[in-house]
């Protein structure tokens, strides 16, 4: 089975309180000072990915692994680590387009890379990611291949060479289903899926593999095209106040704390319904 | 010792007056380890004897009575404030102690920005200390990477110091006067005093003695006034450590104070700045103080740096990010713990220091010897950050993947080899086994070779002050 894994490398947004963002002319945040990181539900493909080749490596089947992602060089450092970590191959399309809300583009470069570069078998996605947060890769995607598509993805197995059984969360709650290939799957909140850790065995033998780096050119992709795709503007920013107001329990020990808990609160919401 | 955990906990009940006296089963569980055995403790697995009580004391008065019932019962007391050791010296190896907590006792008692000092309780939170004299226009110019969870008793009690010690110094150079309670139950204060030539300096019997010999209970610092709108940070990436360490050294040995000079390799950079090392090192400075000494500070770096011809320089705003996320929090930790969980990769640091001639030679073979021999390795590097005239610290950073084994025996497969590793090779070049975690329970095992003839006086401090043996046994001297 040949598995595409699409993953984003984005800044490491909790590193940049709103007090010090630097609003730039067009509007976005300015995040080329902060730490880079990969997408949190990208990371959860990813391992789970690693997971289900270990699964089927265990039963003799036998499995293809290759990472993508679009950006600029500093994502070479996380598709290193990838290539460490028993990916066959990784690709980097080579753009310093800001794609982050036009996942019209996104969907149309990996659509021209599965022509030029597959088949696969299944892509793996992260549901969205931390920058953009559209949620419409997967979906756009999987539109233009006329492949299905499950979304709110978290977990799979596979035993057979032509299908998935695959685990995801949706509005009737946990959905158990087996899927032919191919088919295309967003990974969403994926309990146990934090990336594995390459060692430096592994590191030292994945630096003689190189990363396929690809032009949108070659994947005769126009990057005013790809712009024009985008149906988003910004039109202003504004920080959303997640705090919400606290007590903090103080006690010597957890009995104590639930007691003053239970007294204090509980009870009286417990009663009044 | 003939009481059993019952008659310590009913005795020790009757000795306070508003403390409290702690014997929930997950509390003693949670009390018997340090940061040290964290892969244990979140699998679950509890190895070590369990105390029979926390005790949270109110004021020095109740310290002395626990330690005074403690030493005539002969019962192993173990002090602590924030819980933020990382180095075993809050493991209770011995069954039935008594956790001796002070983290109630966290009064800032004064701010005095005339004579530039402040007091405080021993549990005082960093944190809340230098918020305190950051609204009055000063700081403690202490930040260690624990300020959000570390308590004054417990930094002064391990020799702790901050990121900007190259400026303030370390905690031994920041305390002023302290006040500490023996095993005999005694009460000592030592005043406060710019300095004094009235014999030996008693402060250094208490600051680092790891609760080995007394309980800290209140310290008064120095504290200085607070101008971060001077700040400067310069940052660079070059080829090797080499070059780094001798402009590190070109940088104290011409007298220049810069606040920050850390010093990272290849390893530790691509951790800390994926958005700009590209393989390479990272050298970053910051000056502070009054306007033009920070300015004057920045330009003689800046000269001294552009001898050098592999350094390239970082935009400041590349640093700064890194810079405003450098501390740990609850919520870091957290993280951490779901991370250990998951992945099975375990990190640990051992921070060691030597003077400028042997330094870069203890980093190549440590780093080279870990690689080599011990398992399981995903990362082995460090930095440098914190330099002296003499020399200048290194602070390894080890991660494994723990792999086939039990959560009780990571120690023993992985960490303790790799320390072994670098404090045998730091003390066999006339190095400093541990820079600022303390000896704990874990590096004791050298502690006659790190001190050498010189043991004599530390062996000694521990027959007087603690004749009975019952103050954190195990720690800094051998259990």
């Amino acid at each position: 089975m040949r598995i595409l894994v699409t993953l984003k490398v984005v800044p490491d947004l909790d590193l940049l309180r709103d007090k010090k963002w630097t609003i730039k002319n067009n509007l976005p945040v300015e995040t080329a000072y902060v730490k880079k990181a990969i997408n949190t539900y990208d990371e959860s493909a990813l391992e789970l990915a690693l997971k289900m080749a270990d699964q089927r490596k265990a039963i003799n089947l036998e499995t293809e692994l290759f990472a993508l992602t679009i950006g600029e060089a500093y994502a070479d450092l996380f598709l290193k680590k990838l290539l460490a970590l028993g990916f066959n191959k990784t690709y980097r399309v080579n753009s310093e387009l800001d794609l982050r809300f036009n996942p019209e583009a996104v969907a149309a470069i990996i659509t021209s890379f599965i022509g030029e570069c597959g088949p696969f078998d299944l892509i793996i996605m992260g549901m969205q990611s931390s920058d953009g947060d559209n949620a419409k890769t997967a979906l756009l995607t999987a539109e233009e291949l006329a492949w299905p598509c499950i979304t709110g993805v978290t977990g799979f197995y596979s035993d057979r060479s032509d299908q998935v059984a695959v685990e995801n969360i949706s509005d009737q709650g946990l959905v158990q289903q087996t899927i032919r290939t191919s088919c295309i799957l967003a990974v969403g909140n994926a309990p146990s899926s934090l990336l594995r850790v390459p060692t430096l065995k592994a590191i030292k033998k994945a630096a003689e593999k190189d990363i396929n780096i690809l032009t949108l050119e070659e994947l005769k992709a126009k990057p005013e095209d790809l712009l024009l795709q985008s149906n988003t503007r910004i039109q202003e920013l504004e920080t959303v106040d997640n705090s919400r107001e606290s007590i903090i329990i103080d006690g010597a020990s957890a009995e104590e704390k639930a007691h003053f808990l239970y007294n204090n609160y509980l009870k009286g919401w417990m009663s009044s319904k | 010792m003939s009481l059993n955990k019952k008659q310590i906990v009913e005795q020790l009940t009757k000795l306070l007056n508003s403390g409290k006296v702690v014997t929930d089963p997950e509390v003693l569980k949670e009390s018997s380890v340090d940061r040290f055995r964290r892969f244990e403790e979140l699998h679950g697995v509890y190895t070590q004897p369990l105390p029979a009580a926390v005790v949270y004391v109110q004021d020095s008065s109740e310290v002395a009575a626990v330690l005074k019932f403690a030493s005539e019962n002969e019962i192993n007391v173990v002090p602590r404030t924030g819980h933020t050791a990382t180095e075993g010296g809050l493991e209770t190896i011995v069954e039935n102690s008594i956790v001796l907590d002070g983290s109630e006792m966290n009064r800032v008692t004064k701010i005095d920005p005339y004579n530039m000092q402040a007091t405080c309780q021993c549990g005082t939170p960093l944190e809340i200390l230098e918020e305190q004299l950051r609204e009055k226009g000063f700081t403690t110019g202490h930040s260690p990477q624990s300020k959000p969870l570390a308590q004054l008793g417990g930094l002064v009690a391990t020799r702790s110091i901050g990121q900007f010690s190259t400026l303030y110094g370390g905690i031994e150079d920041m305390v002023v006067g302290l006040e500490a309670v023996f095993p005999n139950g005694k009460i000592s204060k030592i005043k406060n005093v710019p300095r004094r030539a009235a014999g030996p300096d008693i402060r250094h019997v208490v600051i680092g003695n790891e609760g080995a010999l007394c309980f800290i209970t209140e310290v008064t610092v120095k504290i200085f006034k607070f101008m971060p709108e001077n700040n400067i940070l310069l940052g660079y990436t070059l080829d090797n450590m080499k070059t780094g360490f001798e402009i590190l050294r070109e940088v104290m040995v011409n007298g220049f104070k810069p606040s920050v000079a850390r010093l990272y390799d290849h390893e530790d950079g691509a951790y800390h700045f994926s958005h700009f090392a590209n393989g390479k090192c990272v050298l970053i400075f910051m000056a502070e103080g009054p306007k033009k000494i920070a300015e004057a500070t920045a330009e003689a770096i800046e000269d001294i740096v552009a001898g050098y011809d592999e350094c390239i320089k970082v935009d400041t705003p590349y640093i700064k990010t890194w810079f405003e996320n450098l501390n740990w929090d609850a919520n870091d930790i957290a993280e951490e713990k779901t991370e250990i969980i998951e992945t099975k990769n375990m990190g640990n640091t051992t921070e060691i220091s030597a003077d400028w001639e042997r330094i870069n030679k203890i980093y190549e073979i440590c780093v080279e010897r870990i690689r080599k021999e011990i398992p399981d390795m995903t990362m082995v590097g460090g930095h440098s950050s914190h330099s002296y005239i003499n020399g200048t610290n290194l602070y390894f950073v080890h991660y494994y993947n723990v792999t086939d084994c039990k959560p009780e025996e990571e120690i023993k497969k992985y960490h303790h080899p790799i320390k072994k590793i670098i404090v045998e090779e730091t003390i066999k070049a006339g190095g400093s086994m541990c820079h600022h975690h303390g000896v704990g329970k874990h590096r004791t095992e050298w502690i006659r070779d790190e001190y050498g003839s010189s043991y004599y006086i530390l062996e000694t401090l521990k027959k007087a002050f603690d004749p009975e043996g019952i103050m954190n046994r195990g720690t800094i001297y051998p259990g």
